[in-house]
């Protein structure tokens, strides 16, 4: 679904705009073709059009602040019975990682990335304070052969992760086959995508922000989940 | 000493020190190779490729400016700081600048996020487009389409000055109002620490690194010690079989200047000769130091690739800091284990299969483990790492002994190991035709299991005496018989077509890994030669779909150097090899 937010951005949506008529026609008739599965509905979409400013690399966004656009689709995931090793070296499963019944905030990392993941764990890092109290975060390596349970410690020191913020590596088939169940598998490490997955309570669908949020739009996210 | 080219661009400096000329240059003579236009592609030290400094900067001012730009320290000992999308506070190692445009200064790209260039002639000269370099974007790099989109878009720009760059820095704007992406830091730095940092800007991706002119691109091989005839042979038919092929495309290439199909007229500019190096170093290990520098300083050359080591490393990994040359995927099992910044090797050697091993045997504790040895590099590195992996409730229960390199152990040796009341677990780094005294031994039936290094026994699986039918387990770091990726049978293919014979197979394909891999990645480079750029395009490289299948899986990443990690433990049986373990990362 996000893909076709995506390829939709030639016109440009601002944050918060909801998709135009003509997208949603186009929706329903994928939806009702059967080409969305999974898809439970779609929000809005931040994704604008931005001219790249190649000099720099750094491209244009048309609100001229530096708030960063994301997209959010709400879709149903199964998490796999897996598992995984906690950066104590502990075996965990999964389910068990997962099953908690406050908001959930999962990422995809790696220790060694150069530019994404530093801003994705920096996000955590930075909201950690402003979550609700009852709120877990989960970042699961996508380089587990390299990110022992050792370098996931000095990872989560460097973030100054709580005790509500769990590392998780493992062997490389299981891991690989969690993020091919959260659609987040892209072959090789560098491909892999800035996604935050948010879950208000374990009953809740996920919601899958695609992009990079501030701390205040991802606390904003989480508080819109968790709103009675 | 003199350089010569062969006619598939190969030189051999021989033991002597005697370089023998392959055959002529014939390129050059027969006049299809033009000079190539570069604008500056003059082999210069990389020292020297920096003394491009801003008016009025000091050494240390760069040195102070490089500090921030690699490790995210200021001057003051207080670490860099940055806010990133709005609100949050990265410092440190986190923001510092080669994390996202790497120490090349050439940038990357990373899960559509795209990184473009800040090095000197890119920041502090105009920007305009480019059709060789936005097609590299476009098709070589395995990114999403958001990124291809935003390369797409043109974009040029004037130079900055250093007050327009500082206020990029600072605030996020860039000289013509534009507002730079939210991934990008806006950073807290005081006027001295920015005109530090902007010095080493100036700095930063002048020129091409050594070893590479206007026509040619030169390479190293390094054959290190008394190593196999025939692995010689099997590397260097490999080598030079892929130098061959190389330069008849670019000779091809050359040829039609202005009429080559497609958009290969854009990478015109860039094509140089492969010429190769041959190193072969002799006498005693602590000689090639000299050996190597010798070589060096007569010809530099871009990178080494390859290679073949009987022992030590160590000398040519030190040269590959000293000079910052990147050195990819020598064979060679005893790579040195500290971390360096341009020696990049296919696996971590033995140290990884004891490690492998004490991990295993930490699963499921034996009472007593007998661990006896050869007084040899291999067999002494085997233990160390079993010894320094294993928790330390079970080193207590490990017995280690350590036998001469001659002769083989015999069966009173045995014997006396067995009366010993050894009853549990034997660790032998040894080789095969240790085996078969210790069948013959009285008691042999109290041994309840024996792990060797199917590397330590020649890379073959023993015959097991029937007295020590499944009992016998090995470390095995290669992929297991039969899980072969796809990729192996092109390999081999192009090892066939070459008509090369078959045998040595895992040197071959892992030669072939390094020169494969060397290509993409300067292919990526288009003309800008810098070395750290090269590196970080291998790093980049390595898990797409290159590995030949001597290992199962080959990956790296930012200041990653082992491409392979790990190691099996597997159970001999009348079949072959079945694994006992997971693969295991110790």
């Amino acid at each position: 679904m996000w893909r076709f937010i995506q390829s939709t951005n030639g016109i440009a949506t601002r944050p918060g705009q909801s998709l135009g008529a003509s997208s949603l026609l186009l929706c329903a008739l994928l939806i009702s073709t059967g080409l969305m599965p999974g898809t439970l509905r779609a929000e809005d979409a931040d994704g604008q059009t931005s001219a790249g400013d190649e000099h720099t690399g750094h491209h244009v966004t048309h609100d001229p602040g530096s708030s960063p656009r994301f997209s959010r689709v709400v879709r149903s995931y199964r998490a796999p019975d897996v598992t995984l090793v906690d950066a104590a070296g502990d075996p965990t499963s999964l389910s068990a990682a997962l099953r908690h019944n406050g908001p959930l905030l999962l990422q995809f990392i790696f220790t060694t990335c150069p530019a994404v993941c530093p801003v994705l764990s920096g996000t955590f890092a930075a909201a950690q304070p402003e979550l609700p109290s009852d709120t877990r975060m989960v970042s699961i390596s996508i380089d587990p052969e390299h990110d022992t349970p050792s370098r996931m410690r000095e990872y989560a020191e460097r973030f100054r992760a709580g005790p509500s913020w769990l590392f998780l590596t493992g062997r490389l088939e299981d891991v690989v086959t969690v993020q091919k169940a959260f659609d987040a598998y892209r072959g090789n490490k560098m491909r892999h995508e800035p996604l935050t997955f948010v879950r208000a309570t374990q009953a809740a669908p996920w919601v899958r922000l695609d992009g990079f949020l501030s701390a205040e739009q991802l606390v904003a996210e989480v508080r819109r989940l968790t709103a009675p | 000493m003199s350089t010569g080219f062969g006619h598939y661009g190969v030189s051999i400096m021989m033991k002597g020190g005697a370089l023998a000329a392959v055959g002529l240059a014939c390129l050059l003579c027969l006049g299809v190779l033009p000079r190539v236009a570069l604008g500056q592609g003059t082999t210069t030290d990389s020292e020297q490729a920096q003394s491009t400094l801003q008016p009025g900067a000091s050494k240390a001012d760069i040195a102070a400016g490089r500090r921030i730009y690699e490790r995210g320290l200021l001057a003051t000992g207080e670490p860099l700081r940055g806010t990133v999308v709005g609100d949050v506070m990265l410092e440190g190692a986190q923001v510092q600048c080669a994390s996202c445009h790497r120490r090349s200064g050439f940038g990357t790209s990373e899960g559509g996020a795209y990184v473009a260039p800040i090095v000197a002639p890119w920041l502090f000269g105009a920007k305009t487009p480019d059709r060789a370099d936005l097609f590299r974007k476009l098709y070589q790099e395995v990114q999403p389409n958001r990124m291809k989109s935003k390369v797409r878009s043109l974009q040029v720009r004037t130079a900055y000055t250093d007050a327009t760059l500082a206020t990029a820095l600072r605030t996020g704007r860039d000289n013509t109002g534009r507002v730079l992406d939210p991934l990008m830091p806006r950073y807290r730095l005081d006027d001295t620490s920015m005109a530090q940092l902007i010095a080493y800007l100036h700095t930063l991706g002048q020129g091409s690194d050594p070893g590479v002119d206007d026509e040619a691109i030169h390479f190293a091989t390094v054959i290190a010690g008394d190593v196999d005839p025939a692995d010689r042979q099997a590397m260097m038919e490999v080598m030079e079989a892929f130098f061959r092929r190389k330069n008849a495309e670019i000779e091809a290439e050359l040829q039609r200047p202005g009429h080559s199909p497609y958009h290969r007229d854009d990478f015109y500019r860039a094509l140089r000769r492969w010429v190769l190096h041959v190193w072969e170093l002799d006498g005693l290990p602590s000689g090639w130091s000299d050996q190597l520098e010798a070589s060096y300083r007569q010809q530099p050359v871009f990178a080494l690739i390859s290679g073949l080591g009987e022992g030590t490393w160590k000398p040519v990994h030190e040269l590959c800091e000293r000079r910052r040359v990147p050195c990819l995927f020598p064979n060679t099992e005893q790579p040195v284990t500290e971390v360096g910044d341009y020696s990049l090797y296919l696996s971590p050697g033995w140290r990884v299969e004891g490690a492998a091993l004490a991990r295993h045997l930490s699963s499921a504790p034996p009472s007593q483990i007998v661990e006896v040895y050869r007084d040899q590099d291999s067999a002494r590195l085997l233990s160390q790492a079993l010894h320094d992996e294993l928790a330390p409730a079970q080193q207590a229960r490990i017995e280690s002994r350590v036998v001469g390199v001659d002769p083989s152990l015999t069966e009173s040796f045995w014997a006396d190991l067995l009366r010993r009341g050894v009853s549990t677990t034997l660790v032998l780094w040894l080789p095969e035709v240790d085996l078969e005294p210790l069948s013959r031994v009285k008691g042999v039936e109290s041994i309840s299991e024996i792990y060797l290094s199917y590397r330590l026994l020649g890379n073959t699986v023993p015959n097991v005496p029937s007295q020590l039918a499944e009992k016998v387990y090995l470390t095995y770091p290669y992929a297991l018989p039969g899980q072969e990726v796809p990729r192996i049978h092109r390999v081999r293919a192009w090892l066939r077509s070459r008509r090369l014979p078959a045998n040595h197979e895992r040197l071959r394909l892992n030669t072939y890994f390094a020169l494969s891999i060397a290509d993409h990645a300067l292919v990526h480079l288009v003309e800008s030669f810098s070395r750290d750029y090269f590196i970080e395009g291998v790093e980049h490289e390595a898990e797409n779909s290159l590995n030949p299948g001597v290992f199962p899986h080959l990956s790296l990443g930012p200041g990653q150097r082992f491409a392979s990690k790990g190691s099996w433990v597997v159970r001999v049986s009348n079949d072959g090899i079945e694994p006992l373990s997971e693969w295991i990362v110790p």
